[in-house]
């Protein structure tokens, strides 16, 4: 160690004190913890433009004084809330997207009532994505469109993109998108045909709970919930932390049922029989054939993702028929590649170099 | 985090990286455990129990309820199913409607002058990220 090293390191009663000084700081902040609300999210403003039963299609209000061509839609996965991608002001997505420029449409499917328990990918994919994107057209006055899916929204683009190639999708951005199910060993493990009455499940229960979707979310790292109450408290000091702690633990709990069909034929037809990179799977008496998606295409993968591992998203790339396609891996795991401190150094910027170009 | 770097000498990051590996070794710990066969069978049989259990308190509630003349789970949904589908045939004849006045495309032509940003953008040069 250098001699400016040592000089710059501070002394070891500077050490004791500011350990006592956050001491103090963590029981005065530990308190207010647990008296105040949680932090206000989902503020940038919005209208509905359009609604059907629980989706709702929202646009949000520009931010930017002119902005890109080409319209850009969020699709998001069916078990979790969209607020991940508008967290507060400074840590949202949406809202960085809105100040480069592009004009942004978000499908949130909300949360799904008990007679939604027979939707199926069909009506998702053949119904609900094809009416929202025609508003869109309609909204906007344009041709052409960009999607953005995550995680299972992002399986649910690709699938429209093969089944509709002819447009108007222009670009598209799968951020964390299984498409081999085999590379989700843990899931399919949990799913085993012959122990998982899977019929019995959602006959019974309908939509499956949110409650078993969270804690099979958390089993797949079962010692990070106590770590991260361990650090929650190591940093209770920290006001930004804590900020951001509550805002990410907020969302990781607030799962929301999965319509039981479709739970049904995800279970059955893509964990079990991996249809979809075998080029098998029928939507609406239609083959998902993936050669088929024509658009643009950028495949973002996380290289610490425990709930899409990189083994379930790697061959993305190679079973789609586009000639412009990229795929990157960024550090990070499959929330922080899209929201926190880590996406807002990497995933955004990197997103925006590469769709902006092609949004005119 | 800047207080969170390591240092020899710092018994607190000390601390926090033993944490980190700890946390990472208990997962994969775990996850082994949890990728065998009979925690498989395990989870399964759990499961069943968790729905046969669900299932029996269902009908046992549906019967106390039609006992009592209440309405039960069932009807709610029922009900709630039947208000879905008043509520999407509203929508499609207020878009029938709107599409008859000719108001959705006059609205849309007033909000996109009035309100709308130009879509003239076009990407900071430097930008260069086609592959």
């Amino acid at each position: 160690m250098s001699s400016a090293a040592v000089a710059a390191e501070p002394s070891i009663a500077d050490r004791v004190r500011a350990e006592v000084q956050r001491t103090l700081q963590r029981s005065i902040k530990g308190l207010n913890y647990f008296l105040s609300d949680d932090p206000a999210i989902g503020l940038t403003p919005k209208d509905t433009i359009y609604q059907r039963g629980t989706l709702k299609l929202n646009h949000y209000r520009p931010l930017a004084k002119e902005v890109y061509r080409i319209p850009v839609l969020f699709v998001m996965s069916l078990v979790s809330k969209s607020y991940i991608l508008d967290l507060a002001p400074g840590q949202s997505f949406i809202e960085f997207l809105l100040k480069q420029g592009y004009d942004v449409y978000l499908i949130d499917w909300g949360v799904p009532r008990p007679e939604d328990s027979r939707l199926r990918l069909d009506d998702y994919i053949l119904d609900f994505i094809p009416d929202c994107i025609s508003r869109i057209m309609t909204d906007s006055g344009e041709s052409d469109l960009s999607i953005i899916g995550y995680c299972m929204g992002g399986m649910l683009a690709l699938i429209y993109a093969a089944l509709f190639p002819q447009g108007p999708l222009k670009n598209l951005v799968c951020l964390t998108t299984p498409v081999n199910f085999e590379g989700m060993k843990l899931m399919r493990q949990w799913t085993d045909k012959r122990y998982f009455d899977l019929d019995r499940i959602v006959d019974t229960l309908g939509n499956v709970p949110p409650e078993l979707i969270f804690a099979s979310f958390d089993m797949l790292r079962p010692a990070a919930r106590i770590a991260s109450q361990i650090r929650l408290w190591d940093n209770m000091w920290n006001d930004d932390f804590v900020k951001s702690y509550r805002m990410f633990d907020r969302w990781a709990a607030d799962q929301i049922p999965f319509p039981g069909e479709c739970f049904r034929q995800t279970t059955k037809e893509l964990m079990w029989d991996n249809k979809l990179i075998k080029n098998e799977l029928v939507l609406g008496g239609r083959p998902v054939d993936l050669k088929q998606v024509v658009a643009s295409f950028l495949a973002v993968m996380a290289e610490h993702d425990h709930i899409v591992p990189y083994e379930s998203a790697k061959e993305l790339l190679t079973l789609i028929g586009s000639t412009d396609k990229r795929d990157i891996v960024l550090k990070g795991g499959h929330v922080s590649l899209v929201a926190g401190p880590n996406a807002v150094r990497r995933l955004w910027p990197e997103l925006d170099r590469w769709l902006s170009e092609r949004s005119i | 985090m800047a207080d969170q770097r390591n240092s020899p000498s710092d018994p607190i990051a000390s601390w926090r990286e033993w944490m980190t590996q700890s946390e990472s070794r208990l997962n994969a710990l775990f996850n082994e455990l949890m990728s065998t066969d009979g925690y498989g069978r395990l989870m399964g049989g759990l499961t069943k129990v968790f729905v046969s259990m669900q299932k029996s308190m269902t009908e046992g509630m549906e019967r106390y309820f039609t006992t009592l003349s209440l309405p039960t789970r069932s009807d709610v949904v029922d009900l709630g199913e039947r208000l879905s589908l008043i509520e999407s045939r509203l929508l499609a004849i207020e878009s029938s409607l709107a599409r008859l006045a000719g108001t959705a495309a006059h609205e849309g032509e007033i909000k996109a002058a009035v309100s709308r940003p130009p879509r003239t953008k076009k990407p900071a040069a430097g930008n260069g990220a086609a592959s």
